[in-house]
């Protein structure tokens, strides 16, 4: 049923369309055999205007989640969660506040300080001219005797500061290190924070400051024992959009609209409406007067069917739903053992009047960016070239399965033959980790209705860099061809 | 194929015109958009399955790339002209100044559901997004145009 705004709207549109001026009010001009002779204006290249199908990525899902604190107002001021995380060993670890740039590994790998033990994380970064390593679990001082301790309070509980570590490493320079061994035995509980490079009071002062910011592995889970930073303690959803990343099924394409006191969501087939209140000692999203907003579930139209994904609705449902915030993310319903969704926050979307082609900020680098750059180019292109059999494509994407399987329906959709005169070119790539990528691409064609400009996301799998699924599957998706996730 | 061309262009003319019309409120750029549209529809008439589709779908991003093309990138239309044709209420042209101060995506999809009158589903394929985002975008415009129109409910 219509709203009166809509309505309105529907008139107005009405009348205004006919405030249009037709050329030819009386009749379009007879054609000749020739073609159509049109006098155009000098344009700057190809005028591309996009088809109900082919490929059209504005989602930007994956890349979106890792805008830290460039997020836009619609993103959810959470904190603290850590802006930078850093992986790759048994004990990946985040550091809140400001992104800071950490290097993987020791500040001299050639000459390292301390010996690295099998699983631990090792990371630096500099701050001026101090240099500040980070070991989770903490390095292990077997002879404590004789050296200066101070016995410190950090939030997270009692820790020590070593304050004479002797001149060694690469550099030869004396160090300051807090020291946090809480007397766990979870293998992450501990972590040491070494910093060289300044006078000892300066020294001192920034390992501590550094250590109150380390999170640890139990606090990038959701809901870990101890979770540190993460949670919804001081979750704001008011005025927040969501994606729909993944679920306990499978992926979904879904969004999630809070306003100040309603929330909406759609099924995949409709969009439906509650009241919401967040119950924070109980952990639960309380959702009430859930009601149709708009849509409607039913047969497949002639547009491709009307998808319906049931997991929403088994999670979003009136009542208590178990809400987690952790690394940005939501978890809803009972993650990760039943059915649960989880939702990354929509950044600066073009509907919003946001350029939907600005990359991110630069986040934490991988080991080798220049390597690393060239893979994701070579992933891209590589994907994007139909002169080259699918089969052998597909290792260039995260998910090879799911990847052949699309692109195989494709071959079948009336889009193919507009897909395979498309020539892919990269244009940046921006790495907001040592793991993830944002990508900006075109799709140069002939034909006008293939939208020139995206943005996707590459990521590091198993050594190499990869065209993101979640990439590829939008592109699928505008086909009529949806990813089937559990290949 | 020239004559069903010709009967399709005769038949497909005024709505495309009045389509990209709404979209960019400027009768030059509506008229390029149309013709550069009907072009190039033209060599593959007979491949194309959904032309009405394909047409619209050109127009709607023919409009959005020139917008771009002249650097708005939020391009919203040029202040509206008093016309006489205009009802003695201003709340017509009101509302039309909200739509025109819309991003660009969120009034292509209010013009293709509230003038054109397509299918979700029909909007997502011509705009390029998936169904939910289209009734997301239709819900965001929807209350910006409220927040705007403290009169309108």
């Amino acid at each position: 049923m219509s709203t009166d705004l809509e309505q309105r709207l529907r008139e107005a549109l009405h009348e205004d369309a006919e405030r249009a001026r037709l050329l030819n009010p009386n009749g379009p001009p007879s054609f000749d055999v020739a073609p159509l002779v049109v006098e155009h204006r000098r344009r700057r290249g190809l005028r591309l205007v996009a088809v109900a199908a082919v490929i059209a990525l504005i989602a930007l899902v994956g890349a979106l989640t890792m805008l830290e604190d460039e997020q836009s107002v619609d993103t959810v001021p959470v904190t603290p969660v850590p802006s930078t995380v850093v992986t790759g060993s048994d004990c990946s670890f985040g550091v809140s506040g400001d992104p800071v740039a950490m290097q993987p590994g020791p500040v001299d790998p050639a000459a390292p300080r301390f010996d690295t033990e099998p699983g631990q994380g090792v990371a630096h970064t500099t701050i001026g001219s101090q240099v500040v390593e980070v070991r989770v679990p903490g390095f292990l001082l077997h002879e404590p005797d004789g050296w200066r301790m101070e016995d410190i309070d950090l939030a997270r509980g009692p820790a020590k500061v070593w304050l004479d570590g002797p001149a060694s490493g690469q550099a030869n320079k004396p160090f300051v290190q807090v020291r946090y061994f809480p007397g766990s035995a979870e293998p992450c509980s501990s972590f040491t924070v070494t910093v060289d490079g300044g006078s000892e009071a300066e020294n001192r002062q920034t390992a501590i400051d550094f250590a109150e910011r380390i999170v640890l592995p139990a606090g990038l889970e959701p809901g870990g024992a101890g979770a540190e930073g993460a949670g919804i303690g001081e979750l704001e959803l008011a005025d927040t959009h969501w994606t729909f990343i993944e679920t306990s099924v499978g992926a979904v394409e879904s969004v999630m609209d809070f306003g100040a006191t309603t929330v909406e969501w759609d099924t995949g087939c409709e969009r439906l409406g509650a009241s919401y209140e967040l119950d924070l000692d109980d952990g639960s999203l309380i959702l009430t007067n859930v009601a149709n907003v708009s849509g409607t579930c039913g047969p497949p139209t002639t547009f491709g069917s009307t998808e319906h994904y049931p997991v929403i609705d088994a999670v979003l449902r009136e009542g208590r739903v178990p809400i987690k915030l952790a690394d940005g993310r939501l978890y809803l319903g009972d993650h990760p053992d039943g059915d649960y969704v989880v939702l990354g926050p929509s950044g600066p979307s073009e509907e919003e009047g946001a350029d939907p082609l600005v990359l991110p900020e630069p986040g934490e680098q991988p080991a080798d960016p220049a390597v690393a750059e060239e893979q994701v180019r070579a992933a891209f292109l590589r994907l994007g070239d139909t002169s080259i059999p699918a089969e052998e494509r597909a290792a260039s994407s995260e998910r090879p399965g799911v990847w052949l399987d699309a692109a195989h329906a494709v071959t079948s959709t009336q889009y193919w033959d507009i897909i395979q005169g498309i020539r892919e070119q990269v244009d940046e790539v921006v790495f907001v980790s040592p793991t993830r990528a944002a990508v900006r691409f075109q799709l140069v064609s002939e034909d006008p209705i293939v939208p020139r400009d995206h943005i996707g996301e590459a990521v590091l799998v198993d050594g190499r860099w990869r065209m993101a699924i979640a990439t590829s599957c939008e592109l699928f998706s505008l086909t009529g061809v949806s990813c089937d996730m559990s290949l | 194929m020239d004559e069903d061309f010709a009967a399709f262009y005769r038949d497909a003319y005024p709505g495309a015109v009045r389509l990209a019309w709404l979209l960019t409120h400027d009768h030059a750029t509506a008229e390029d958009v149309v013709q550069d549209a009907f072009v190039r529809l033209r060599p593959r008439f007979d491949e194309v399955a959904h032309r009405a589709a394909y047409l619209r779908t050109a127009i709607v991003n023919g409009c959005r790339d020139r917008a771009r093309s002249a650097g708005r990138a939020d391009a919203g239309w040029r202040r509206l002209r008093v016309v006489t044709e205009v009802t003695s209420t201003d709340k017509p042209s009101e509302l039309l100044d909200a739509v025109g101060h819309l991003p660009y995506k969120q009034r292509a999809v209010l013009v293709l559901r509230y003038w054109a009158d397509l299918r979700e589903g029909e909007i997502a394929e011509i705009v390029g997004v998936r169904p939910a985002t289209v009734r997301s975008i239709t819900a965001r415009a929807l209350e910006r145009l409220r927040k705007e129109l403290p009169d309108e409910h």
